[in-house]
């Protein structure tokens, strides 16, 4: 039978008022009965039998807790009976662990007896759940080879053999890396800073890299780099989400799309680290300016040049409250008149690293600028809080279409775990005009 | 509104009864515990379940504590559970846990420096050889024989410490064992790594957690990561092998069970509990159950003790204590939402340090502390329970130890430059200090009550005030007492600068029985603590008055 809303409130509160005034008097009968009983309990009789049975005799007289006790306590033990049982539970799981010693275990299967090789969890919202591999010391102790696999249950995937730091001589290291990754649930709004959400569609963007380069360490601080870069991209529709971007678009208005495009690009970049420590640092700066030439290796139209700057500056203002500021540009243009820049090539905001709370590949066009301020609070050892606004804008030519009107915003916060060389995992909440997100890495 | 009015009734209802039921005005001594120290069968040994552990104490008992009723009911009467292991007085008896040293009977310096050593430590001269090593972990260490056959555990300063975690362990070691603790004999010596000789088939856990025989690299390794002096010598402390069978350690709760001596559950014997004043005074924050040990003694019963002070004062074994260390645990929300609340403007205690003065002191200062608000590397059960009774008795504890002692015990150091051993103890006595005025506000700082012949023939019952004693107010004092005959108050509220008060207006009937309820002027002169009450009987066998009980 159906209660109308008057009946059920007070019917409900018929129980509420029946259940405390019946539990109040259970409580007061329980210390009537019990309680006076309690200045007798507290002085026992002497223990006048031999010794073997003592220790029980005194064991029941030195009990933490008398009957009274017990009774007088027995609606919140029976109400707290779940969670005692749900956090006994964990103990025993947890000391399960710790006596079979299952994570130095698990440590020492994915550890090498020189401690040079470690296999170590990954995980980012990008690129879902995976492991890395990593093997320290060949040819120079601060080189390190590493295999990466990612992947996630809607058919990320992610590979990544890298060989780092290899010393040349001198200050002169190389570095060799190669990439593999299919990411089926891309999102295109559009290309423009006034793209609209709802236009929205998916892509699979299969991506393939083999890089070799130099590094030259020119001080501790300042280093100069190198690459060529040879990558193959294709764009296929999305099995998981729809629409797809092909139903929209054609080549026409997004370059790169049904094509293959192979390109080999040139990259050098100047990398300035004045950081007092690369893990939480509170001053110095970090900067980078690069230059990339892509060229089509197929003959194709997909010549095109990118110029980037991204600088960040650490203020301390005591006590590790740092102020992290960072200014970020990109411009892309083709090489000549005729030639075209993929979409997916073209400068992306949205995602963690430029203006977090939007959805990623959110806004396409040549150009960007973006800003970032980032106020970090120590919370505990090696933790921090943070907050941060985040603002930028992409444009067809940055210089002459930059409108504070057309900057988006993101803002937030979040926990970040550090050690002295890296961040170990943050998680962080952002929101914009347009959606809250929850970002979370590790390692 | 109806309900409301029906819950505040029974709550003050139930509380009436509670409290009218409590009342029982006689003073009865309580029943001796039996003696800790009769021969019984040897317990298993055991090992404390570090990770269980934690779970147990961040989380299962917090929430058996928010739900144990009768303890809020206690609370909120009045009448929270005192330590079981007391005698009429209010004292701990002598046991297998505790033997009363200072706080009963000044300690001589001599004793205060010898502490629980019984010789002069290993023989340096001699070789000593390694027969187990620690590899793993951030603090290595090995023990050795020497050349007598006596064993030690070898403990080291890290790397850029000098005497530092060997420092504080040799001084803590005096103290807690002058406090009445069972301590092991640590020992400070320096010698000549020349004399170490890698015993055959050493096993070492390495720093992957494997298993292995020891060579001489791993050897160099551990000594390479240690300091050393500038002759090549090293400093250490050698941690003498107690003598009997280690079973493991002890828990703060609870009673071992396999022990047929231990009766009393841990959280309510009053030296546990007491530990937390003289924990906080010389920042052993790290009182969980791993650093305590059972051993069962050749004499067939076990003997408990805290082991392991490298990490107290300013020293945190492998670096100098952490500044908010014992100033906030990591799950205090609180300071966390104060902090963030204020966009960092809010700079909690600890983050406002001074740099670290004497590298060979670490980080020890009385900058933000508090002994009560002080935080353990764990919750404590026995700490957790603590009255005020337990508080005073913890507060005497420290306050009994003079200045000169305290310098006695920072001597046994050996620090190298006097200018830091100066300070860690001005330290100490700063802090000591702080411990006195927060604990003789609360309760009162009357102790050592006695009978005595006043000039005019008759009995008076006499008091020493530690407050005064230590110093932490002047010889004026205002006291305040009422007395009372079965529970019937006879006398008013009468306010004293004595610290005799005549027994004039008692009578000589037997079957009476008198209490003197005292309290003393707050040590920060905000008004009255809360009372000590001392019961007197007339003894007509004797022709005299007795006292036969103290609570506070």
């Amino acid at each position: 039978m159906m209660l109308n809303d008057d009946a059920r409130r007070s019917s409900l509160s018929f129980i509420s008022t029946s259940m405390i005034r019946g539990t109040l008097i259970l409580l007061i009968l329980t210390t009537l009965f019990t309680v006076p009983a309690f200045a007798q309990s507290e002085v026992q009789p002497e223990y006048k039998g031999d010794a073997a049975d003592s220790t029980e005799f005194y064991r029941k007289k030195y009990r933490s807790k008398k009957t009274w006790e017990h009774i007088v306590s027995l609606p919140a033990t029976i109400v707290s009976f779940p969670l005692v049982l749900f956090f006994k539970a964990q103990e025993g799981i947890v000391g399960y662990i710790y006596d079979e010693k299952l994570i130095p275990r698990a440590k020492e299967l994915v550890t090498s007896a020189d401690g040079q090789r470690r296999l170590s969890p990954k995980f980012s919202n990008r690129s879902g759940y995976g492991a890395k591999l990593t093997q320290k010391g060949i040819f120079n102790p601060e080189s390190a080879l590493t295999l990466t696999v990612t992947g996630s249950i809607n058919s990320r995937q992610r590979y990544r053999i890298e060989w780092e730091d290899i010393r040349l001589g001198g200050p002169v290291y190389t570095n060799v890396r190669a990439r593999y990754r299919k990411l089926p649930d891309e999102s295109f709004f559009g290309l423009g800073p006034e793209s609209v959400r709802n236009e929205k569609s998916f892509f699979t963007h299969e991506y393939s890299t083999v890089e070799g380069g130099l590094n030259i360490k020119a001080s501790s601080a300042l280093s100069l780099q190198g690459i060529v870069r040879w990558d193959q991209n294709n764009i296929f529709g999305s099995n998981s989400e729809s629409p797809s971007t092909f139903e929209l678009y054609n080549r026409s208005e997004v370059p790169g799309l049904q094509t293959r495009v192979k390109v080999i690009q040139y990259h050098g970049g100047l990398m300035y680290d004045s950081r007092n420590r690369r893990g939480n640092p509170n001053r110095g700066y970090e900067m980078k300016l690069s230059g990339t030439l892509f060229q089509d290796t197929d003959d194709g139209p997909f010549n095109f040049r990118k110029l980037a700057a991204d600088i960040t500056r650490y203020i301390h203002f005591g006590h590790n409250r740092v102020l992290a500021l960072r200014v970020a540009a990109e411009t892309t243009r083709p090489s000549s008149d005729g030639d075209q820049i993929p979409f997916y090539f073209l400068s992306e905001l949205g995602y963690r690293d430029t203006i977090r709370g939007f959805d990623r590949g959110r806004f396409r066009d040549r150009d960007l600028a973006i800003g970032s301020a980032e106020y970090r609070i120590p919370l505990w050892h090696r933790m921090d809080s943070f907050f941060f606004v985040d603002a930028g804008h992409v444009a067809n030519n940055i210089t002459e279409d930059f409108s504070t009107d057309l900057l988006n915003f993101g803002y937030g916060g979040g926990i970040r775990i550090w050690n002295d060389d890296d961040v170990k995992a943050v998680l962080q909440f952002a929101v914009s005009k347009e959606r809250f997100r929850i970002y979370f890495n590790l390692n | 509104m109806n309900n409301i009015l029906f819950l505040r009734r029974s709550m003050f209802l139930m509380l009436s009864i509670f409290l009218f039921s409590c009342g029982s005005s006689r003073f009865v001594a309580p029943d001796r515990p039996p003696n800790d120290q009769r021969p019984v069968p040897a317990p298993e040994s055991r090992e404390v379940n570090l990770a269980g552990d934690n779970v147990n104490k961040l989380a299962t008992m917090q929430v058996e504590r928010i739900f144990d009723l009768s303890m809020h009911f206690r609370g909120m009467a009045g009448k929270p559970r005192e330590a079981f292991n007391i005698d009429a007085f209010d004292e701990v008896y002598n046991s297998s846990w505790f033997t009363n040293r200072n706080s009963i009977q000044e300690m001589s310096l001599a004793e205060i420096t010898r502490g629980p050593n019984s010789s002069d430590g290993p023989d340096t001269n001699g070789e000593w050889a390694i027969f187990r090593a620690k590899a793993q972990g951030v603090t290595p260490g090995f023990s050795i024989e020497d050349s007598r056959g006596d064993r030690y555990v070898i403990k080291f300063d890290p790397l850029g410490s000098p005497e530092m975690s060997t420092g504080a362990e040799a001084v803590s070691t005096k103290l807690f064992h002058a406090a009445g603790y069972n301590v092991p004999e640590n020992y400070l010596v320096t010698f000549d790594p020349s004399i170490l000789r890698l015993g055959d088939e050493v096993k070492l856990t390495d720093k992957q957690g494997n298993k292995r025989f020891m060579n001489q690299a791993d050897l160099d390794d551990i000594l390479s990561r240690i300091q050393k002096l500038p002759n090549g010598h090293i400093r250490v402390i050698a941690s003498k092998y107690l003598p009997g069978k280690p079973m493991g350690s002890f828990r703060y709760s609870g009673v071992r069970k396999d022990d047929a001596n231990d009766v009393i559950p841990h959280e309510h014997r009053r030296e546990l509990r007491g530990l937390r004043v003289m924990a906080a005074w010389v920042n052993h924050y790290d009182t969980k159950d791993n650093n305590t040990l059972d051993v069962f003694v050749p004499e067939g019963y076990m003997r408990h003790y805290l082991i392991d002070f490298g990490s107290t004062l300013g020293s945190q074994g492998d670096e100098p204590m952490p500044p908010e260390i014992g100033r906030e645990g990591p799950g205090d929300l609180k300071q966390v939402a104060k902090t963030i609340g204020s966009l960092g403007a809010y700079k909690r205690p600890w983050e406002r340090k001074p740099a670290i003065k004497y590298p060979a002191i670490g980080n020890f200062s009385t900058e933000g502390f508090h002994p009560q608000k002080y935080k353990y590397i764990l919750p404590n059960p026995a700490f957790l329970n603590v009255t005020n009774a337990d508080g005073f008795w913890g507060a005497r504890m420290v306050m009994t130890f003079t200045e000169g002692q305290i310098r006695a015990a920072v001597e046994s150091g050996q620090y190298s430059d006097p200018e830091a051993a100066e300070y860690l103890i001005e330290t100490l006595v700063a802090r000591q200090r702080i411990v006195g005025e927060y604990w003789f506000s609360r309760v009162p700082s009357l102790d050592k009550f006695n009978l005595a012949k006043n000039e005019q023939g008759g009995a008076s019952l006499c008091f020493s005030d530690l407050a005064v004693r230590s110093g932490l107010t002047d010889a004026e004092r205002n006291y305040q007492y009422s007395v009372y005959k079965n529970g019937k108050r006879i006398e008013s509220p009468n306010t004293t600068k004595e610290t005799c008060i005549s027994l004039a207006s008692l009578d000589k009937n037997e079957s009476a029985q008198w209490r003197f309820s005292l309290q003393s002027e707050k040590v920060n002169g905000t008004g009255w603590s809360s009372e000590v009450n001392v019961f007197i009987e007339w003894d007509s066998e004797n022709n005299r008055y007795e006292i036969v009980g103290i609570r506070r």
